[in-house]
């Protein structure tokens, strides 16, 4: 098998897929000034201008492409993956394969008429590190991965052989059917919202200047807006949102396939791209699953597998695993604890029920407050309908409380929350980065706290519990994690 | 509520709560109270050279705004800073370092050494002159910040860092064997 001692470069596909990622980059910045250009051009020897200044952009992208791919070789030597890059600003990545988190593999058109893989590295740390290796050949990109994932998995598994995969889970149509319709699309519609407002200042110049444009703004402004207007715009809203939530579901988890083997699970998925990731078993340090209200009517919920390194804010390393059927947890779980704590016969402890009245009055209220005080510039008095919401919202956090459940057992803890949707966490000891207990005065008073469970995947936090309790789980807590010397990774 | 879940004896476990803290150095004190003085100094530095350049702003109401909100931060920060500074102990134990924190949220952090990355010394210009160091633990968690002990002796933080090295060192080692 290929060794990769030797400094390579990547397959020349990558010249395309470079060039296209800096021509992108460029426009993103530049585009405001292209359109604020092109309104205010004046008409005198403009089209040379273009030329020139186009020829530049492209001379400066051609350039800068060429330049990346003959200065990026890689290479792994003394189990380390090493990777030279930059011409003008040199840089050298130097990751030990122990430290490689993950390794993912993606096949656009092009990739596949060139017989070629995208290779994504996931390396440890907060920075998430990560080295893109924008085409390579298939055979050498799962050479490349086997190499790796080998070295990482050496002083675990003695002999190694193609690994046996069995199918975990295959979302067919009316799976993905049923996910894009049960999709959020009070969220969708935010995303939309924010999209357009963000860029409606850069396009404002363009709307005035485009006669077409323009007559559906004066439009607006002219119309009287009767409720039947109003009903017929909120089913057009409706309709096209929940269009877009099917293309968004479509595209995330279009033919997702999860298959595990003894080291880790497979997941691939795509429509209009391949994409293959391998997440390690031992990567990961928490599992959660959720269902909003009409996953949970259908029985559908996504499994979210939290690993380390990874935050919230990077979206591409979250894994997210549509569960059609609830024996699929039953089956995902056990590799990373071998029973749910609730399921052992232990009784689920609360949360004390101030934890709804405190939100309500330092999250809800001040929200509203904001809220009502903006709507009383347009709708004077009648901004005070505003505060229609708080009973609600307060039914929401008592019922919360309610329902809120927390296992602690000798593999772990687990936690179920529920209101109209609802949400599980498991939390194995082993996966503990360090303990927290949080008092407010407030809590002091009451004998309460929060504990906080930081792990490099996320923190698991049970708010509004005895003091006492909070202590002695924290103490358990140390006590699993200092007894032993198993590894979180 | 009463926690009685756990499936070993709970009481036999080794107790946080019995643990005697030590508070840190009283000269942290004094390097808060500088450092909050030139910040605050700066700050009204800023504040008047805007007055002064914006003529707009030179009327009573714009100026006994500016000097409430001034002197409310001003007073928020010292009163709570000192609260928060009389909080402030720590405990190291065989296996783990504990350190409280916070007066309005109290915190309680409790870090195992086989759980740190690194430790990092570090000795600003003001601790310097007190002879005082902090200690900041890393950990490889994802959220919540990472621990940092200030108002130490410097040869104490040394002495901490050396430590804690020590053990992540020797649990390296065990690894390895």
């Amino acid at each position: 098998m290929k060794t990769f001692e030797t400094p390579q470069r990547q397959s020349p596909l990558a010249l395309v897929m470079m060039f296209f990622k800096i021509f992108r980059t460029v426009i993103t910045v530049i585009w405001p000034i292209l359109i604020g250009l092109l309104l205010g051009q004046k008409k005198e020897n403009s089209e040379l201008k273009w030329l020139i200044a186009g020829g530049a952009i492209l001379l400066f992208i051609l350039v800068r492409t060429v330049l990346d791919y003959l200065y990026f070789r890689f290479s792994i030597k003394d189990g380390q993956l090493v990777v030279r890059k930059g011409f003008f600003y040199k840089t050298a990545i130097t990751v030990p394969l122990e430290r490689i988190q993950a390794v993912h593999l993606e096949q656009s058109f092009l990739h596949a008429a060139t017989l070629t893989h995208k290779l994504i590295i996931d390396t440890a740390g907060k920075e998430g590190a990560e080295v893109t290796i924008y085409a390579i050949p298939s055979s050498d990109a799962v050479a490349l991965r086997t190499l790796i994932l080998n070295r990482v998995d050496e002083k675990e598994i003695t002999a190694e052989t193609t690994p046996a995969t069995k199918l975990v889970s295959k979302l067919d149509l009316s799976g993905l059917l049923k996910l894009s319709l049960s999709a959020n699309h009070i969220e969708t519609i935010a995303i939309v919202m924010a999209f357009l407002f963000s860029r409606y200042e850069d396009v404002k110049p363009l709307i005035k200047n485009t006669p077409l444009l323009k007559n559906v703004i004066s439009y607006g402004e002219a119309v009287k807006y009767t409720w039947q207007l109003i009903t017929t715009l909120f089913f057009i809203v409706t309709i096209i949102t929940i269009i877009i939530s099917c293309i968004r579901i479509f595209l995330r988890f279009y033919n997702y396939t999860v298959r595990m083997d003894r080291k880790g699970y497979y997941i691939r998925w795509g429509l209009l791209q391949v994409r293959q990731k391998m997440i390690p078993f031992k990567r990961i340090q928490m599992i959660m699953w959720r269902s909003n209200f009409l996953r949970r009517l259908i029985g559908l919920a996504l499994l979210n597998l939290k690993v380390a390194g990874t935050d919230e804010t990077k979206k591409k390393v979250l894994i997210e695993l549509p569960i059609t059927d609830k024996q699929q947890i039953r089956q995902i779980v056990p590799v990373y604890q071998p029973a749910l704590p609730a399921e052992t016969g232990t009784i689920g402890q609360k949360i004390h029920r101030s934890y709804a009245y405190r939100k309500t009055l330092f999250v809800t209220l001040p929200v509203l407050l904001v809220a009502a005080g903006l709507a009383a510039l347009v709708w004077q008095w009648y901004a005070l309908l505003v505060f229609i919401w708080l009973p609600y919202s307060l039914g929401l956090q008592l019922l919360y409380c309610h329902n809120f459940r927390f296992w602690v057992t000798r593999e772990g803890l687990q936690q179920y929350k529920s209101t109209w949707g609802r949400a599980e966490a498991i939390l194995n000891w082993k996966n503990i980065q360090y303990v927290q207990v949080r008092q407010s005065l407030y809590q002091k008073r009451k004998g309460l706290a929060t504990l906080i469970i930081h792990t490099a995947g996320g923190r698991f936090e049970l708010p509004y519990i005895n003091h006492n309790d909070s202590l002695q789980i924290s103490n358990y807590a140390l006590y699993r994690t200092e007894s032993s010397q198993q590894k979180w990774m | 509520m009463s926690f009685s879940n756990l499936p070993i004896d709970t009481e036999g476990l080794p107790e946080v709560q019995a643990v005697p803290f030590k508070p840190i150095h009283s000269d942290y004190l004094k390097v808060l109270r500088i450092s909050w003085f030139i910040l605050f100094l700066i700050v009204l530095g800023g504040l008047s050279t805007i007055f002064i350049l914006t003529k707009k702003l030179q009327n009573p109401v714009a100026i006994s705004i500016a000097a409430g909100i001034y002197v409310l931060l001003l007073l928020t920060t010292v009163i709570i800073g000192t609260g928060s500074f009389r909080r402030k102990q720590y405990a190291v134990r065989e296996k783990d370092i504990l350190y409280k924190t916070g007066w309005i949220f109290q915190n309680l952090h409790m870090v195992p050494f086989n759980r740190l990355q690194h430790c990092v010394v570090n000795m600003g210009p003001i601790e310097r002159r007190f002879g005082l160091a902090t200690l900041s633990l890393y950990t490889a968690a994802s959220e919540g910040k990472d621990i940092t002990i200030h108002g130490l002796l410097q040869t104490e933080a040394e002495q901490l860092k050396e430590l804690v090295i020590q053990q992540i060192q020797a649990l390296n080692t065990d690894e390895n064997i």
